[in-house]
């Protein structure tokens, strides 16, 4: 199955469809694919649509964090939108919804892109 | 009172297993969904640990021979885990608290996978004996 499919938005901004279940057996491919996208394409401005993952365990988080460090690298941002409740939960769980810019719909995360 | 065991590779492939065994057994069990994710969540994050942790050093040919021994048992409104490996001495206790500004800095990776079992749990205790490590994790149902 795969776990991320990722859509050009236009130069240097890109949306990541996630789907499945982001455990530790996926985490590592959804990272290196991500990170090889972001050097590879150029990417600065990335937008992970949760909408069809439907479990993340703390290993996804660590991804989300490990890109969240590289976009910042580059001057850059993350941005995530249609989390189910049950992964945002756990996002509140770990404390980390202040960390992430979180948006009902992937319409309103592309909106606060750069122009 | 229910009990049920069951024995998994020590590899990261084997954390889809692990869930769906511990999802399907509290299911059985009319364990409501929200106590279900928590016990779900918190055993994929102590099956990894001894993954990565307890059997990261380890060789290839021990990891292949050893295995994870999961043990769930229900007691009224309390879920018992018991995850027993032969792995080398992971005391979670140890392990501090998840910290953003060092995460995003690169200076840690992780950290959040015990403060989850802590978080989700009602109990999370460790015990190493005779050379096996038990990681107990207690759960009391809020239905």
């Amino acid at each position: 199955m795969e776990h991320v499919k990722l859509k050009n938005l236009s130069a240097g901004k890109a949306v990541a469809a996630l789907s499945g279940r982001l455990d530790v057996s996926v985490s590592g491919e959804v990272e290196e694919k991500l990170m090889d996208a972001i050097e590879k394409e150029n990417i600065s401005h990335l937008i992970l649509n949760m909408e069809n993952v439907e479990y993340m365990s703390s290993s996804g988080f660590r991804v989300a964090i490990a890109l969240l460090r590289r976009l910042k690298d580059k001057n850059g941002s993350l941005k995530i939108c249609c989390v189910r409740p049950a992964v945002k939960r756990i996002f509140d769980v770990i404390e980390l919804t202040s960390l992430f810019e979180i948006y009902n719909s992937e319409e309103e995360a592309v909106k606060t892109l750069p122009t | 009172m229910f009990v049920v065991r069951h024995n998994f590779q020590v590899d990261v492939k084997e954390i889809p297993k692990v869930k769906s065994f511990v999802e399907s057994t509290l299911s059985n069990w009319g364990v409501s969904r929200e106590d279900l994710d928590d016990i779900v969540l918190a055993c994929d994050e102590a099956a990894t640990n001894i993954i990565l942790h307890a059997y990261g050093p380890v060789d290839e040919a021990r990891r292949k021979s050893d295995t994870i021994e999961l043990t769930l048992r229900k007691k009224r409104n309390v879920v018992e885990v018991i995850l027993r490996d032969r792995g080398i001495s992971f005391d979670m206790a140890k392990v501090p608290l998840p910290d953003i500004r060092l995460n995003l800095a690169g200076k840690r990776r992780g950290g959040f996978g015990v403060h989850l079992m802590r978080s989700l749990m009602s109990r999370i205790r460790y015990q190493c004996r005779d050379g096996e490590n038990r990681t107990i994790l207690l759960k009391r149902l809020s239905s």
